[in-house]
């Protein structure tokens, strides 16, 4: 009766580590089992080595892991539903999120919901039941934080990027919570595992790289969010780090070591690719800064509006007071100029109120509001709207009305003051509605203006071309007012 | 050699039964004995054998003792007390069921049954 020396099993037991078999005495069952059945083979007058070389065929880590997963099933009814839930929720969420994000790009409706729900599938089903297969899979005492931290982690960061996207309230303090529980906390004790279980320096030197290129990533992605210098090369050195460096060396060794790809690879995969989605979708949503210099902007430009609107009525006021021997027939001229201008300037109005309507889904009374305190509007950068109203489907819009009205309004002025050549080529400039080269291509006024604009520029564009007819009011009313008889 | 279809419900009444002739015994030993007894019929592979013999430990049916013999640690698997009792419950419950297959498969049955 042969039996195993020490080396010899020791052979076996490196083999049947690398299977990660944690499951109570499973692994010490399996090893004996195998020494057993190589014993029985070297009865016959085999060698170790042509021994092993045939057990191994029916005892490879695939094999031997399916045992332990086996195992599992039988007695843990919670791994059994909670790895079923696991699969099935990551393959919708990661469907829903790929599809939304096409949505988002392409600027077709629904990409909203699209993205609300993957989320929340993501954080609420598919990523505590992967963390909980993961934990039992790799039960060991001291990992419960490691598995705690990137739960509540991972669930405060995707949560807070969606918050972002959306423009919800309390997206920085989510995301914040979110980092810093996995700098500080999780990746730390990420890396003191995997240096406890590398077996050498090489292996050791590869999680180092991992897990620091891991935070120059996360601390990049900070950066861009609160808008610090530097987040571009410090992305850059990041995800060259991560994905031309650590996934490659990874990659190699796990190749080497099993020669074939392991589940766990495909999830490291797998998990990667959420990560430069969500970073994706971060850098499409236009930089929070950009739309703050809208708002001011347009809080500038109501005061200037309403400062004309004061000067002209005065205007007025103070011409019709006179006596009737000085207005000679004027009066009825500068009338409808202030009337033609007046009834512009509340379309303009008019249409403002309809794009804050539909964008914030409020009353006209709160729409009224936000007018005048843009910083108010959640979704900022909503375009969808501002295209649908404006453009209309066939060219219907009310981009397309305002255009024509625009147009009557600057008839009326020329026909108003015919003999006067300064206003009427200032006119003609501020209220041009022609079709223009842009993007090398023939586009018409509305379109220029409003395809695919965000909400907040719309209505700087809308104030913009208020603030035009006013100073045009001023000026013909000030003409026809000074013109000499 | 018995299928796997065949085989499935009766692994485990046959482990609690040679744990219970046998008191002691290990992994591959369960393995080599039923293949012994049943002149290789039925083969309990390890890969069916120890999900089976966790579940049963995990229902405080046996309990398990670990011991280093020829260079690694041997697991060895008796029953407990409880153990004892639910494996003569699963073997007479595996014989009724074997006996009633018998009957079904008695040759001619259904004549028998109609001229009687």
């Amino acid at each position: 009766m042969y039996t195993l020396n020490k080396q010899q099993v020791d052979t076996i037991v490196a083999d049947v580590e690398m299977a990660k078999i944690t499951f109570l005495h499973l692994a010490e069952d399996l090893i004996d089992h195998i020494c057993c059945e190589v014993e029985q083979e070297m009865n016959q007058g085999k060698s170790f080595n042509e021994a092993y070389e045939i057990i191994k065929q029916q005892t490879g880590i695939k094999v031997l892991q399916k045992i332990q997963e086996n195992t599992r099933l039988l007695i843990d009814k919670n791994y059994k539903l909670m790895k079923t839930t696991m699969k099935i929720s990551g393959l919708i969420s990661l469907a829903m999120l790929g599809l939304a994000t096409v949505f988002k790009i392409f600027h077709w409706p629904g990409a909203g919901i699209g993205l609300v729900l993957g989320f929340f599938i993501l954080c609420v089903l598919f990523f505590p039941s992967a963390i909980y297969v993961n934990y039992r899979d790799a039960k060991k005492k001291g990992q419960l934080i490691l598995h705690l931290s990137i739960l509540v982690g991972g669930i405060a960061f995707m949560a807070g990027i969606l918050f972002k996207v959306q423009h919800w309230p309390g997206a920085n303090i989510l995301m914040e919570i979110g980092f810093i529980v996995l700098l500080w906390i999780f990746l730390p004790i990420l890396l003191y595992v995997k240096l406890k279980t590398a077996s050498d320096k090489k292996e050791k030197r590869i999680y180092i790289i991992g897990v620091i290129a891991l935070m120059v990533f996360e601390i990049s992605t900070a950066f861009k969010m609160f808008h610090w210098p530097g987040a571009f090369v410090l992305m850059l050195l990041g995800s060259a780090m991560l994905f031309w460096i650590f996934l490659p060396m990874f990659t190699y060794r796990k190749f080497k070591e099993s020669g074939k790809i392991t589940g766990q690879y495909i999830f490291l995969i797998t998990t990667s690719m959420f990560f430069i989605l969500f970073t994706f979708l971060l850098a499409m949503n236009v930089s929070k800064n950009v739309l703050v210099t809208f708002v001011n902007d347009d809080s500038d430009k109501l005061i200037v509006a309403q400062y004309y609107e004061n000067k002209n009525d005065k205007l007025v006021a103070d011409f019709l007071s006179q006596p009737d021997s000085l207005k000679t027939n004027k009066e009825s001229q500068i009338i409808k100029i202030q009337q033609e201008a007046h009834d512009l300037c509340n379309f303009i109005h008019d249409i403002k109120i309809e794009l804050i309507q539909a964008v914030e889904n409020v009353d006209s009374a709160t729409a009224i509001e936000y007018l005048s305190k843009t910083f108010m509007i959640n979704s900022k950068d909503n375009n969808d709207f501002v295209t649908k109203i404006m453009l209309g489907k066939n060219a219907n819009g009310l981009a397309i009305s305002l255009k024509e009205k625009t147009e009557t309004f600057k008839m009326n002025i020329h026909s108003n003051i015919p003999d006067n050549q300064d206003i009427n080529s200032m006119v003609d400039k501020l209220l041009d509605t022609s079709d223009k080269m842009h993007d090398s291509q023939i586009r018409s006024w509305e379109q220029i203006n409003f395809y695919n604009t965000v909400i907040i520029s719309a209505l700087q564009i809308l104030s913009d071309l208020e603030l035009k007819v006013q100073l045009i009011e001023s000026e013909s009313i000030k003409t026809v007012i000074h013109k000499n008889i | 050699m018995a299928s796997n279809d065949l085989l499935k419900g009766t692994l485990k009444p046959i482990i609690l039964k040679l744990l219970s002739e046998r008191g002691r015994m290990y992994g591959y030993e369960i393995t080599q004995s039923v293949k012994l007894i049943s002149k290789g019929k039925i083969e309990l592979t390890f890969g069916a054998l120890y999900p089976i013999l966790h579940k049963l430990e995990q229902d405080g049916i046996v309990k398990t003792e670990s011991e280093v013999i020829n260079n690694r640690n041997r697991i060895y698997y008796s029953l407990t007390e409880k153990g004892t009792s639910t494996a003569k419950e699963k073997i007479a419950e595996l014989e009724e069921f074997v006996n009633t297959i018998r009957i079904l498969l008695k040759p001619n049955y259904g004549l028998d049954y109609v001229h009687a």
